[in-house]
This record gives structure tokens, sequence and C-alpha cells, in this order.
């Protein structure tokens, strides 16, 4: 018989890569520089103390804003016109407005032990040939670009462990405050974007509508018939469609969800040929946009994965042929050319790499190279204009016109 | 003062070589990736080294690193670009050198449920059944009541018996931890 404990120690014992952690006397000196910082801030607390109460009294939607965990990034800001602003630092998101406003989160990771979950943002208006300084810091759960200087951000609640609020930066991450909340909204207003958010994050989020100019935030009237759950806070617009992936709640198969009047309403198709997920983990599909009407739906149930293209609302099944089995990675994009191209997440000796795996109209998927970019690189994304980007492990920015060749857009 | 110093890093350096291994396969139970389970170690032992001259008692010591440890974990896991990038990832099917191939499928396939299992129900499973800790320790841990350790204890369990079916022959010593 084997027990539970002995499985959890054998499960344990799995073989272990060589580890990683810093030394004794640097995780020290860590803690106690950490320590005398804290220190040093209890001095101004009261003064922080009295802004909180202030935003609170204004702000009906996070009445507390957010606890930045950590202290300020330290090292030197990157000043205006660094061609380089990862130097010294990781990229822990990218993210475009389009091919020239373009944004990194950095974390400062040159002489300290890198503290990764707090981040400041640098951004480039033109196409990543300049950077701006960095902003102030963050704790974020998902970053988000609205517009050209508008970004919105998910941060833990300091109100609630299990909590999420929304912040909003309106100078292109410089500084951050609450997102105001603007009630109930209709649809998605003109150059607006929709996210989807819960305050708690055991929750199915729900659909809001951000307003580029004020980043202030309505919850959509009409909300989709989905247990809705996205990797991105942002909804994925093409061609005037609003897609959002989730499973139905009936039959617990995948869906998407699809508004053509900037979310008033919403029709849903169940991939009823779908396995339904299992009772405690439900993956939504993982959707991929074109500048088109036309949009791919991955499944991914028992690690089985399910490929999905629609034109329009209709739906079809396409061949998973040459796709090797236990392909570990949802995530997927299309090419300039309408190329689907899928993720293969592997395990290298240094950190995750990629494979990618592309077929065209329905054709069988095979392996392909994606010249000049690193695989080591992070998920590819699409901006909204058509501009491919993706950041690598070393804090270089890759960029692509077309999606099959990249060049880097820092470090140049 | 700096003789005060100089002993307190001395424990320190002790206390981190004494639990480093422990800390780290933790994180890794709880997360299924090395990389991420030496950020997250590495993360729980410097906010212990904040703390560390404010706590004395040895068993403190040992509760304050594991809620460190749960709590960066349970924090990254709300982080979407770390969800995006984890949950779909599988752990590697690697054999240990003195494996034989059915130790190693077991311990595939249940590294594998234990990753399906969500992450606090999973965090509650690790208190009780690798670190051994009772109701009332895994509630302090996860700075809840004990009869959501209860409930958490049974669904994990319910998931990893749904999930692994015959692949383990039983899990009858499951609910054997203390009460």
């Amino acid at each position: 018989m084997t027990g539970l404990r002995e499985l959890f120690e054998d499960a344990a014992g799995s073989p272990a890569r060589p580890s990683g952690l810093l030394t004794a006397n640097e995780v020290y000196d860590a803690g106690r520089r950490r320590h005398r910082r804290r220190r040093a801030a209890t001095t101004v607390a009261g003064a922080a103390a009295l802004t909180l109460v202030t935003v609170a009294a204004v702000n009906l939607l996070a009445p507390v804003p957010p606890s930045v965990d950590g202290p300020p990034l330290d090292g030197p800001a990157t000043p205006t016109g660094n061609p380089d602003p990862a130097t010294g630092s990781r990229i822990r998101w990218a993210g475009a407005a389009d091919r020239d406003h373009l944004y990194l989160a950095l974390s400062h990771c040159a002489d300290e032990p890198c503290r990764k979950q707090t981040v400041a943002v640098v951004r480039s208006s033109d196409g990543g040939r300049t950077w701006s300084d960095r902003g102030a810091p963050i704790a974020p759960d998902a970053l988000t670009v609205v517009g050209p200087d508008t970004l919105i951000t998910t941060a833990p609640d300091a109100r609630s462990a299990a909590g999420t609020a929304l912040l909003a930066s309106l100078d292109g991450g410089r500084t951050w405050a609450a997102a105001p909340s603007t009630g109930t909204a209709e649809a998605v207003p003109d150059g607006g974007v929709a996210i989807c958010w819960s305050a708690r994050a055991d929750q199915p989020c729900v659909l809001h509508a951000v307003d580029p100019t004020t980043g202030g935030v309505g919850r959509l009237a009409a909300q989709p018939p989905l247990n809705r759950r996205t990797d991105e806070l942002r909804i994925e617009e093409s061609a005037g469609r609003l897609r959002i992936a989730g499973t139905d709640p009936t039959t617990r198969k995948p869906a998407v969800s699809t508004s053509t009047d900037a979310g008033r309403t919403w029709s849903t198709h169940v991939f009823t040929d779908a396995p339904a997920c299992p009772e405690q983990r439900c993956e939504p599909p993982m959707l991929a946009v074109t500048g088109t009407a036309t949009a791919y739906a991955v499944v991914s149930v028992d690690g089985l994965r399910t490929v999905y293209r629609a034109d329009g609302t209709r739906w079809q099944r396409l061949t998973t042929a040459g796709l090797p089995d236990g392909l570990a990675g949802t995530g997927s994009f299309v090419t300039a050319d309408g190329t689907h191209v899928l993720t293969q997440l592997l395990n290298g000796r240094d950190g995750d790499v990629r494979r990618y795996w592309a077929a065209r109209d329905g054709d069988a998927y095979r392996a392909v190279e994606l010249d000049g970019l690193p695989k080591s690189a992070e998920a590819v994304r699409r901006a909204p204009d058509g501009w491919f980007y993706a950041p690598d492990a070393d804090g270089t920015l890759y960029g692509s016109t077309d999606g099959w060749r990249w060049s880097p857009v820092t470090h140049r | 003062m700096r003789r005060d110093e100089d002993e307190e890093r001395r424990r320190f350096s002790e206390y981190f070589a004494a639990r480093r291994e422990l800390v780290r396969r933790t994180a890794y139970l709880m997360c299924g990736d090395w990389h991420w389970a030496d950020d997250l170690a590495q993360a729980a032992f410097i906010r212990l080294a904040t703390n560390w001259h404010r706590i004395r008692d040895p068993q403190a010591v040992d509760a304050y690193l594991r809620t460190c440890l749960i709590r960066a974990y349970l924090s990254e896991t709300r982080r979407v670009w770390r969800r995006r990038e984890r949950t779909v990832a599988e752990p590697p099917d690697v054999a240990g050198p003195d494996d034989d191939a059915e130790t190693t499928a077991r311990r595939v396939a249940f590294a594998q449920a234990l990753n399906q299992v969500p992450p606090r129900q999973r965090v509650t499973l690790i208190c009780r059944f690798y670190q051994g800790l009772d109701v009332a320790e895994t509630a302090a841990a996860l700075k809840c009541s004990e009869g959501t350790v209860k409930s958490q204890t049974a669904r994990g369990l319910a998931t990893l018996r749904q999930l692994l079916g015959d692949a383990v022959p039983s899990l009858t010593g499951a609910m054997e931890g203390r009460a």
C-alpha cells in the first residue's frame, strides 16, 4: 500500500536541478537591507497613511490602493534616451499599444537579490529607439496597455488576502492611482478596451469597459453566460469583435462568447465535441486573433489539444495532425500571412524554451523556426496594429512585422 | 555590537544550511518547477532574514519561514504572467539515479496530479501530509480556520483520487495525519 506521505516524499525527492539559491550571507545581507529600509520608511508612514485616506475618500471602486510589496527599486534610473532599458534588469512584462508605443515592466536584478514581484515601467514612443525614465515601483498582477499613454493593472489588495484592486496610469506608467469607477457601462467607449477582472482571484472575472482618457472603469451591463477566466486582463478585440473564453456552466465544456456591438450583446459558442473540463480545474480556451474576423481557440483538457478556427462567429474544428502527444503549452498566435503557430513549452536546462508548430488553412502542423527569435523568448504577443513582440529572458525585446522574421527592439 | 551582528549572521547561516533543501523541496511540491521553487525559497529566506533578530524560538522560526513560503507562493499564483507560463507546463519526466521504472512512473503521475490540485488545497495537503502538521498548525500557517483546513484537505484529496484513479494502488493512508 502506498500512503500519501510516501507519495509526497517521493515527489519532493524528484531529481533536482542545481540550486539557484543565493548563499546564506547574500540572503542575510538582503534581509538586513530590507529591514533597514522598512525601518526608515516608518518615519514617513504618517504622511503616507494620510494620502491613502484621501484616496479612499474619493474612490469607490478600490477605496484603499494596494500596498506596494517591497521597497522602491534600487539602482540608477534609466536616463531618457537610453536605448537599452533593460540593462541590469529583467523584463517581467512587455506590452504595446502599437509598433511605436511600447512598454516594459522591469525588475532590477543587477546587484541585489532579484525582487521579481516589484517592477517599474519604462516606455518608448518611437518603436524602441529611446526609452523614458523608470516609473514608480508597483507590484502588479497583470499589466495591460489601454492606449498610448494609459495602462491599467491589477495588484494585491491590502485589505484582503485573496483580493485584487485596479490601478491606472495616465502618464505611461510613471505614476499610478486607484482606477476610478464609472458605474455601469452599456458598451466599451470608442478607443477604449474591455477587461475581465474580479476583485477576488478565486471568482470568475467580470467584464468591464475602460476609458482610455481617464482610466475610468465601468462594469459592462451585459455579461456573457460563461464561467469566465482569462490569463490576460484585456479582452481581445479584432475587426470590431470582442471575444472572451470560458466554460459553459451547464455542460462544463469550453466556450467562447463574441460581441460585435462593443459589449452590448453577446453570442456564445460551446465546443460540444471537446471533453468537459475536470471538476477542480477548468482551463479556458486560449484565443489568438488576427486583424480580420478570423480567430483561433486552443482547448486543452487532460493534455489533449484541440484547435478551432472561427470565421466570424462560426467555429470549425481543425486537424491537429502533426502535433506531438502531450504538448505542453496552449499559447498560439497567427502570423501576418494567416498561419496559425502553436507554442510548445519545454523544460530546458537553464529554463523554459519554446518550440513552434505551424499550420495554414487546416493543414497538418509542422515544426517551424522563427528566424531571429531565441528559443528562450517568452510567449509571442500581437499589438492591435498587427505588430508582433516577445521579450527574452536575457532582457531583450524582440519585434516582428510578419511573425516569421524577428529582430531586437532593445539592445540593437 | 559588531560581535552580536556576527553571531546573528552565524546563527542564520547555520539555520539556512539546515533548512535550505527542505524549503526548496517544499516549494517544488507547491509549484512543480525548480526555477520557481528557488525564487520562492529565496523570497521566504530573505523575509526571514529581515526579521531574524526578533525571532528567538526555533519552532517559531520554522513556522515563520513556512508562512513566508506559503504567502510567496499563493501571492504569485494570482499573478497572471506567472500563471500563464506555468499552468500549462508539465513536470519533467526525469528518473533519479536509483529509480526503477515503476517508481519514476508513480512519482511523475503523482506530481502531475498534484499540479492540478488548486493552489490553496495543494498547500493544505503539503502542510498536512508532507510537513506533518496537524489541523491547528496548518490553520496557523495558512491564516485560516481549522474548518477551512478540513474542507480544503477533503477537497484536495478528492481531486487527487479523481485524477490518480488506479495509477496509485491506494490512498488509504491519506487521512492518517494528525487531527
